[in-house]
């Protein structure tokens, strides 16, 4: 009888060790981080970079001169007279309008800024909030005094 | 004693019950385990069909390069029908090849696959050719010294295929075992194509060596933009049936080698011409914009669609339909497109390409 | 008798709870399958999706060039226009399905002005996923680069 009460008892332990390792499979199931979308993965990788590249090789309508041009000469001669105002707040509006026109319309938070020369660190633009993690990508701008750092950071 | 009897019976009928159910468990749990593997094994295939589809779209846009990627462990057949239906399969599993042109051996097994892309240009980039091969997969190209032809394709071939590509030039006395005892062996390769540039191939006369025997064999001969491929009827065979076919640029003479048979090669030439001529009626439409502007015809810039354009597309059709001798006049019009773009450059005109 | 009948039931009750608890845990990994399943398919949507917008950046159909080099994320004006009356045409449209298959894509400015074209359109279902991805819009007569993107909706 003693030994047959010990092998029941041997068979409940088996059964809650059973229920033990199941419940710890699902729980490893439910308390795994879900995989990095593909998707996600690729606009957050090529879309910061791709925006601000674009964005710096568009014809302006100031005389033709790309953003890249204007921002050169708002960080060192504001000579370029555009049709309606200085060679900053043209590419101050280009930027602003086209970022407004993209990850606003999407609904992306982001932050738009350039370091390098006092005139263009004016320039800057912003939308939602960014105290999240951030995707950011820097293009460097030559100008004769120095290179500027054109940075867009887009925040989740 | 009955009492006995029915006590023993009691203990035969419990072993009884406790085998069958125990062979009703284990016959499910079979079961089970056997539909889980049949359905992951087809999940597999069907993953690595989708990685090798976006790694083979992404090789084609990546012209110029080769690079070379994990072969899955079932291997790659790749083939076309007849009909034109060009399909990449692993295991069980197929799935079409879209509008990717990919020329390659019939099956590529081993521990990786080599993927070369590059444009195919009738001036204008038309299409990305997709050649894929493998370390099994050897290339001998039986050149003759004394022949400028047989030359000038060789050094094509030496400077543009990348070194990841089994190639090896050989003379004709390499390859024809009658006189040489150290003629070209098969070292365990599992397709293998002799390339004759320009030098007619004469198998009457040509001794492979035996170890041939057993090996997916064919042959390719390449004269001036005609192409004349060889296939064994079967493996030990030695006689080898010749189709003739045409080429149109260096990107289709690569293809010619790469490919497993004729019926690939032609099918994505005709899938490449068809390209060639949609993409050739958006520049004729885009040309015929730019004559209408005022502006640029005042800078003296034409953009005559009917005499440049009209003959290429008109042709490009004509050949998306089957190839036919006039394949080989496509780089000659595409030449003249050439010159009057560079014309244009000239004159700080929008160009046509 | 009766001890015997007792022995029977409870086998009988260790075969009922085994068995619930095989249903249960089967019920519960079948919809992990599911819900794995699902995600899969999600990711093949996606994964299609960047194969469709990686190939029509750089298709030659719609791409920038000058003088046969082509210049990144860039698409020309004309030839946008000149596909997209093409791709209106029935054999064109079916002929493109291999490289389009179900979805719609759209090019759309942004600066200086907003336009768009919709340069195929084969939608299929309520599901779909969303890439947009940064262009300059070229326009070989006026010779300026305007800002605009591609916005490809691939159908699951």
């Amino acid at each position: 009888m003693p030994k047959q009460g010990q092998m029941e008892i041997l068979g409940l332990a088996v059964i809650v060790v059973l229920i033990l390792m199941g419940v710890l499979f699902a729980i490893q199931f439910v308390l795994k981080a879900p995989a990095a979308q593909i998707e996600q993965q690729y606009k957050e990788s090529q879309l910061a970079a791709g925006l601000l590249t674009t964005m710096l090789g568009t014809t302006s309508d100031c005389r033709g001169a790309s953003v890249t041009e204007l921002l050169q000469d708002c960080a060192v001669f504001k000579s370029l007279e555009c049709p309606h105002d200085d060679s900053c707040g043209e590419a101050g509006y280009a930027i602003n309008t086209m970022l407004s026109g993209t990850l606003q319309q999407w609904r992306r938070a982001y932050r738009f800024r350039i370091k390098g020369a006092y005139n263009a660190e004016q320039i800057a633009a912003s939308w939602g909030d960014c105290s999240g993690e951030i995707e950011s990508n820097t293009n460097p701008v030559p100008t004769t005094v120095g290179t500027l750092q054109v940075t867009l950071d887009l925040c989740r | 004693m009955a009492d006995r009897r029915v006590a023993q019976l009691e203990v035969q009928f419990n072993w009884v019950f406790i085998l069958i159910a125990g062979a009703v468990i284990i016959a499910f749990f079979f079961s089970v385990v056997q539909k889980q593997r049949s359905i992951s094994d087809q999940r597999l295939a069907f993953s690595i069909l989708n990685e090798m589809d976006a790694i083979t779209t992404g090789a084609a846009i990546s012209k110029g390069t080769a690079q070379r990627l994990d072969l899955p462990r079932q291997g790659l057949d790749i083939a076309c029908t007849d009909a034109c239906t060009c399909s990449i399969s692993v295991g069980a599993f197929t799935r079409d090849a879209g509008d990717k042109l990919i020329f390659a051996p019939s099956r590529l097994e081993g521990e990786d696959v080599v993927l070369w892309s590059i444009d195919w240009r009738m001036p204008f980039r038309a299409a990305n050719f997709l050649y894929a091969t493998n370390e099994r997969a050897k290339y001998f190209f039986v050149y003759d010294e004394d022949n400028a032809g047989s030359q000038q394709l060789r050094r094509l071939f030496e400077d543009r295929l990348p070194p990841l590509v089994g190639a090896e030039f050989v003379t004709p006395d390499d390859v024809d075992c009658a006189d040489n005892p150290d003629c070209v062996q098969n070292e365990n390769y599992a397709s293998v194509k002799f390339i004759f540039l320009d030098i007619p191939p004469d198998f009457g006369n040509l001794q492979l060596h035996e170890s041939f025997q057993e090996t997916d064999v064919s042959a390719l001969h390449v004269s001036q933009g005609v192409l004349t491929f060889y296939e064994r009827s079967s493996r030990r065979s030695t006689s080898f049936t010749p189709y003739r076919s045409y080429a149109a640029g260096d990107a289709t003479l690569f293809g010619a080698v790469f490919a497993a048979d004729p019926t690939m090669y032609e099918c994505n030439a005709r899938k490449a011409s068809q390209r060639l001529a949609y993409v050739s009626h958006v520049i004729e439409q885009r040309g015929e914009d730019l004559g209408a502007d005022v502006a640029l015809v005042e800078r003296g810039c034409v953009y005559a669609t009917g005499p440049l354009i009209g003959p290429l597309w008109t042709l490009a059709t004509e050949q998306s339909k089957t190839i036919t001798e006039s394949f080989q006049q496509l780089p000659t019009i595409a030449d003249q497109l050439a010159a009057n773009n560079e014309q244009l450059i000239r004159q700080s005109c929008p160009t046509w390409y | 008798m009766r001890r015997a009948q007792i022995k029977m039931f409870e086998t009988l009750a260790v075969l009922v709870v085994f068995f619930f608890f095989l249903i249960f845990g089967a019920s519960f990994y079948f919809r992990l399958q599911e819900s794995s399943l699902e995600r899969e398919f999600d990711r093949n949507t996606q994964l299609r999706a960047v194969q469709i917008a990686q190939k029509s950046i750089t298709m030659p159909e719609l791409e920038c060039s000058f003088a046969g080099v082509q210049r990144e994320n860039c698409m020309d004006v004309l030839k946008v226009q000149a596909f997209a009356e093409l791709l209106a045409t029935e054999e064109a449209f079916i002929d493109y399905f291999p490289v389009f298959q179900y979805s719609t894509l759209t090019v759309r400015q942004v600066y200086p002005s907003q336009l768009e074209w919709v340069v195929y359109n084969r939608p299929r279902g309520e599901q779909s996923t969303l890439l947009q991805i940064p262009v300059l819009i070229y326009d070989p007569n006026t010779n300026r680069h305007q800002f605009g993107y591609l916005e490809v909706r691939v159908y699951a």
